[in-house]
């Protein structure tokens, strides 16, 4: 399902989302009509979510992220871009990014 | 939103507890950024208006000072925790505010303390009224006058007698007769995560979440009684794995049935699960610790098998114990290979 997600894409946290890293987690909460929900749809990222998220500064493109994390992690290149490919198209579905034109 | 691909990257929320000082720090972010925010509250200071699991929705303030009256968001300034509770009178340092059903007012909160005000509270999904306006601020005049307590007081007489009742009818023999047909209705299950936070915020036991401080060498099984979705009782099988412990073994822990459902077999089918599974593991035998006072736990420990044993490096303990607080802890073992 990430087929359709170019490399070069450039993506952020969506408007309609808050997210604060608390006791070492992400918490994202959605804002439903504007009132964040923290009661039925709030959201935390596991390991994977949490290395992406804290890389999407709204200037790196998801190219340049596998890249940063191919540095730091001892994980093959092809596996971490399926992987940092297959969270931005879960979280862009999710409503949870939005992409940079 | 779309949930077509399985959540691989997230955790939801049902999944996940903040703790109080993480909702907290949510909260103040979400006051900080000019927006409302729907939580689940957790205790019963506000009860009866805001009652536990219910779920309220807290709005900034923006620049206008807290009512009496207003329930309000705060950090409490003794503990510095998360609270809502009651504005019930304004101070030179600040606004005093109390619980609807605390002895105790908090203190002054003053107003970098104040997060937000409560703006609507759910209850089983349905908008109920918790004393806004005229009603808020007389409820914040009878809590400033000890008036509250006082009519909660007599509120509360025709429970206690009931439950004085109820536990009268719990010791018949009868009752625990009939009750064996209706118990059909409680199943027990495997606790998940979300189970065993409903049995410590019932066993008041919230902030001492079960793996904090739990060794290598300890394995725990949690299983929860239901009726309908309620949980109404809980038990552990503990195994000490470390064969240099003199408690090196499986034992039997936190059985715990809510008052009303007691007499009614639950306690009885809690303790055969475990022993189920404690026989499924290897165990030979299974121990537990039961106060000797506790007359209704030791005679469903008889009824189910147990005998008093001693485990001598346990001794000292229960003998400190009891010249401390009075009450002297037994071990209970029962042989699950068929000896005695």
């Amino acid at each position: 399902m990430n087929a359709g997600i170019p490399l070069n894409t450039i993506c952020s946290p969506s408007e309609d989302v808050v997210s604060r890293e608390i006791e070492g987690e992400i918490i994202i909460v959605p804002l439903v009509a504007g009132i964040g929900d923290a009661d039925d749809e709030l959201y935390t990222l596991n390991e994977t979510g949490r290395a992406v998220w804290r890389r999407l500064d709204g200037q790196r493109t998801l190219g340049d992220i596998v890249a940063a994390l191919a540095l730091e992690f001892d994980a093959g290149y092809s596996e971490l871009e399926a992987d940092v490919l297959g969270f931005a198209a879960a979280m862009i579905e999710r409503g949870v990014l939005s992409v940079k034109d | 939103m779309a949930d077509t691909d399985p959540p691989r990257y997230v955790v939801s929320g049902a999944d996940l507890s903040l703790s109080n000082q993480g909702q907290l720090e949510l909260l103040h972010e979400m006051m900080r950024r000019g927006l409302p925010l729907r939580m689940p509250v957790r205790g019963s200071s506000m009860a009866p208006c805001i009652r536990d699991e219910d779920v309220v929705t807290v709005a900034p303030m923006d620049q206008e000072d807290p009512r009496v009256g207003q329930v309000v968001a705060f950090i409490t300034p003794s503990l510095g925790r998360l609270a809502l509770h009651r504005v019930i009178s304004r101070s030179a340092e600040g606004w005093v505010v109390r619980g609807d059903g605390c002895l105790e007012a908090d203190g002054v909160v003053t107003r970098d303390a104040m997060l937000g005000r409560v703006t609507r509270v759910e209850r089983n999904g349905r908008e109920v009224r918790f004393g806004e306006g005229r009603m808020g601020a007389s409820i914040a005049w009878l809590s400033r006058t000890g008036l509250l307590l006082g009519l909660r007081s007599v509120q509360r007489t025709p429970r206690r007698l009931a439950a004085a009742v109820l536990r009268r009818l719990q010791d018949q023999r009868l009752y625990r007769t009939l009750g064996r047909r209706w118990r059909l209705r409680v199943e027990i299950f495997e606790a998940g995560e979300p189970d065993l936070q409903s049995v410590r915020r019932w066993l008041d036991t919230e902030d001492s979440g079960p793996e904090a401080s739990r060794p290598g060498d300890l394995a725990v099984k949690d299983w929860v009684a239901k009726h309908r979705s309620k949980v109404v009782g809980s038990v552990q099988l503990v195994f000490f794995s470390n064969v240099h412990l003199e408690w090196q073994g499986y034992w039997l822990f936190s059985l715990n049935v809510r008052r009303r459902y007691r007499g009614l077999g639950i306690g009885e089918a809690l303790t055969a699960r475990v022993a189920e599974e404690a026989r499924a593991q290897g165990a030979t035998e299974l121990l537990l610790v039961v106060s000797e006072g506790n007359e209704p736990a030791v005679r469903l420990c008889r009824k189910c098998g147990y005998t008093q044993t001693v485990v001598e490096a346990l001794e000292p303990i229960f003998q400190a114990e009891k010249a401390s607080h009075g009450r002297r802890r037994i071990v209970m073992r029962r042989r699950l290979d068929g000896g005695t």
